[in-house]
């Protein structure tokens, strides 16, 4: 299989805060949801990506080819969508499109004229006018009027309404049906994986706990529910994130045959786990 | 590069217009015309970093495939046709102005010459030279903020070293009948533009390095 992106054992320190050994890949064809609690390091690992910041260590590929050191030709191939898109506000969507156009070999006038409108973005309208929405469907028609190869978003539908959300969802369920066009997008809304991600790249305190295709993960994770009695030092080794209530416990697990084996018919509930159980237990 | 002027040329065209229109009510005083049409280069100069960091478009434009050494570079470019962009539009009003404009100060036509030129070029490579590398170091409003102490601390120095050499030649009265004026001024406005070409070489070397080091 084809790879568009390739982290390997990537690391950048910052004072505060250290992302290590980041390693994972993306399929050419296929979206990839990042997700991670806030300030896990989702940003600065998008911004790795776009070598908008340093990498201390390891490596990182885009099309076969360093994002460091084949800078242009990398980034030639890439469409960036960030959380709040940043424009020249006082300029027109139609002449933001004809400042950008120029640095783009591949740039297709037709392909942005055609998105605008399916977007119904307002052409004569100057940037800072548009609603949070707006900017960020601009900042994506933008990004694929060059026939970028690799969409990277950054936290796309924070802070967007669920009918803009599921819309933008579309949109890049759309892209990938070219095969060649791949998705990376950041998240802290696991919805939006269950929607669109093929694969699901979990972040935490700057380290991958996991990455792998999402029907892999809903198989390999589940939730257990049991009451307090049942918590044995035992148990608790198979579980990740117990939780203990006044009525029993809550926990993950990533071992269920083992789990139903000690349980054996005792009263627990086994069930498959949601991205959101798995956020909130290995938090 | 180019692509990266052209950028810059549509983002902020309106200031070219402001020369001319500036041009008239300075036009009453020499040396105003003069200070309006440095002032409103340093406008253009500094308007393109000035939108950017009002919207915060570093990330974005960061992300566009662009070199940062080409960034920068276009961003020197643009400064210098900008200079000379307001250059010519002051040297054209203050030429036009000293025939057709009876208000205008009599004086006028004595800085529509190359000296005027290599004046006005040398002062605003000097504030290119000079804020740009504090841009990239800093971004806007830090870098100005430097950018300012520096043009103290260098009129500062300036100043010491001119009353050093007056204090050491005071009474030494040069003896200028065996120069050649002419031939000395063109040496001089040689020697001016090197050290100022220097200067902004150097300058430019400088802001791809630090633009090199930043982050967004």
């Amino acid at each position: 299989m084809d790879t568009t992106l390739e982290l390997k054992g990537v690391s950048k320190r910052y004072e505060d805060f250290s992302l290590s050994d980041v390693s994972f890949s993306l399929p050419r064809g296929y979206i990839m949801g990042l997700i991670g609690p806030n300030g896990a390091g989702k940003t600065t690992l998008v911004k790795l990506i776009l070598n908008l910041v340093r990498r201390d260590g390891g490596e990182i590929l885009a099309f076969g080819k360093d994002v460091r050191d084949d800078e242009i030709a990398v980034r030639s191939r890439i469409g960036f969508v960030h959380e709040a898109p940043t424009f020249y506000d006082h300029l027109s969507v139609e002449r933001l499109a004809s400042v950008v156009a120029p640095f783009y070999a591949s740039w297709d006038a037709a392909l942005f004229h055609r998105l605008a409108r399916q977007f119904e973005l307002p052409l004569k309208k100057v940037a800072w006018r548009l609603s949070r929405g707006t900017r960020t469907k601009l900042a994506l028609a933008l990004a694929l009027a060059h026939r970028a190869e690799l969409l990277v978003l950054d936290e796309p539908t924070s802070g967007l309404d669920p009918v803009f959300r599921r819309e933008l969802l579309d949109h890049l369920l759309a892209c990938i049906e070219d095969g060649r066009t791949s998705v990376l997008f950041s998240t802290h809304i696991t919805s939006d994986l269950d929607r669109v991600a093929d694969y699901v790249t979990f972040i935490q305190k700057g380290r991958i706990l996991f990455s792998s295709p999402k029907d892999t993960l809903q198989e390999r994770w589940a939730v257990v529910k049991g009451g307090p009695e049942l918590l044995t030092d035992e148990l608790r080794r198979l579980l990740r994130g117990v939780e203990v209530g006044e009525f029993g416990f809550t926990a993950l697990t990533d071992d269920v045959d083992a789990v139903r084996r000690r349980l054996g018919r005792l009263p627990v509930v086994i069930e498959q786990a949601s991205f959101e159980d798995v956020m909130v237990h290995l938090r | 590069m180019l692509k990266l002027l052209v950028r810059d040329f549509r983002v902020v065209r309106w200031d070219l217009w402001l020369h001319a229109v500036m041009a008239i009510p300075a036009s009453r005083h020499a040396q105003a015309l003069f200070v309006v049409g440095v002032a409103l280069a340093i406008v253009l100069v500094v308007a393109v970093p000035g939108l950017e960091w009002m919207f915060d478009t570093d990330r974005f434009v960061c992300s566009l495939p662009v070199s940062r050494a080409t960034l920068v570079l276009g961003r020197y470019l643009s400064a210098f046709v900008a200079v000379a962009l307001s250059l010519a539009v002051w040297m054209g009003s203050a030429a036009l102005l000293s025939r057709r404009f009876a208000g205008a100060d009599p004086n006028l036509s004595q800085w529509v010459s190359l000296d005027g030129a290599v004046a006005y070029c040398v002062i605003l490579t000097l504030v290119v030279a000079l804020f740009l590398p504090c841009y990239f170091r800093y971004g806007l409003g830090k870098g100005a903020a430097v950018f300012a102490v520096g043009v103290m601390a260098l009129g500062g120095v300036l100043a010491g070293l001119r009353w050093i050499v007056r204090a050491a030649l005071g009474n030494v009265a040069p003896d200028l009948t065996a120069v050649d004026l002419d031939a000395a001024r063109t040496l001089a406005r040689f020697i001016w533009i090197a050290i100022v070409a220097a200067i902004a070489t150097g300058s430019a070397a400088l802001s791809v390095r630090f633009h090199r080091r930043r982050e967004f």
